[in-house]
């Protein structure tokens, strides 16, 4: 996997949100440009309140980088998650990205061969990364 | 067999069950030192096995039974068999399930497991599931297993 490199965002301030025991979001934003960074693991008992929160968290914003890499496992039924985060920020107009681990990588791989979730690689164009 | 060849769980079939098996099966699993990718292929495979029962297996009852996990592993064959089993009523997934996504997990177990097998009754559900070089590189690590 290409490293990629995640810039602080200047003027920021930071949130840290529980999903549920085994699931963390961190929101690290300014007043247009959102990171979110979850860490450890989505499946189908925290995957509509992780959507939720995400979208929740980053309303407003025109920009969403959803860091994934610290998630170590991804549910198959749980891709409903950044499926409705896409439906969502679809909506607001905003432009977004994931950036996956390895584990979030292979689930992409194997259910969104069409490649409706936009990764960091095929986005940096767009989101600063 | 020892106790490390083998990890057995009866549970209440609902999804915060689904993910405690699950998360006991990949501590359990790293005694045979497989890669990440492999290890997290197994995990996503027995996973959506237990997934299927909590969502699909008792629907048509008012209250959820159990779901039996039993993983052995045969050291001769370096060969591990995740069987998952339900006492429920199978049922096909439908137009109105989630497109492109439920209909995608039994052919989604068979592409991550070297053999699947499906046994239906009229009494409950079967899943066999048989992944194989398992433990064939583990050598000196059977005293180190972190379970």
């Amino acid at each position: 996997m290409t490293p990629v490199r995640v810039d602080r965002l200047p003027g920021r301030c930071m949130t840290t949100v529980p999903v549920g025991p085994h699931l963390t979001v961190i929101l690290e934003m300014t007043s247009r440009d959102a990171v979110v960074a979850a860490t450890g693991e989505i499946d189908a008992v925290n995957a509509r309140l992780f959507a939720d929160t995400v979208t929740n968290l980053s309303v407003g914003c025109a920009t969403l980088l959803l860091d994934l890499r610290r998630v170590g496992f991804l549910a198959v039924d749980a891709i409903a998650a950044p499926h409705a985060i896409r439906a969502q920020m679809l909506r607001a107009d905003a432009d977004w990205a994931v950036l996956p681990g390895p584990a979030v990588e292979r689930v992409l791989d194997l259910c969104d061969p069409e490649r409706l979730v936009p990764t960091a690689a095929e986005a940096a164009h767009r989101i600063a990364v | 067999m020892t106790a490390a060849e083998t990890l057995d769980h009866c549970v209440v079939a609902d999804a915060v069950n689904v993910g405690r098996v699950r998360q006991e099966f990949s501590r359990w699993l790293r005694q045979f030192g497989l890669s990440p990718d492999r290890h997290n292929d197994l995990v996503l495979a027995v996973n959506e096995a237990l997934a299927n029962v909590a969502e699909f297996a008792y629907v048509q009852s008012p209250t959820p039974g159990v779901v039996r996990f039993s993983a052995q592993h045969d050291a001769a064959t370096a060969s591990l068999t995740v069987t998952v089993a339900d006492e429920g009523r199978w049922r096909e997934p439908t137009a109105s399930d989630i497109p492109d996504l439920r209909g995608r997990g039994i052919p989604l177990m068979r592409s991550l497991a070297d053999g699947t097998e499906i046994k239906i009754s009229p009494t409950g559900t079967t899943v066999r599931l048989r992944f194989d070089g398992i433990g064939d590189n583990v050598g000196d690590m059977a005293g180190a297993v972190q379970v």
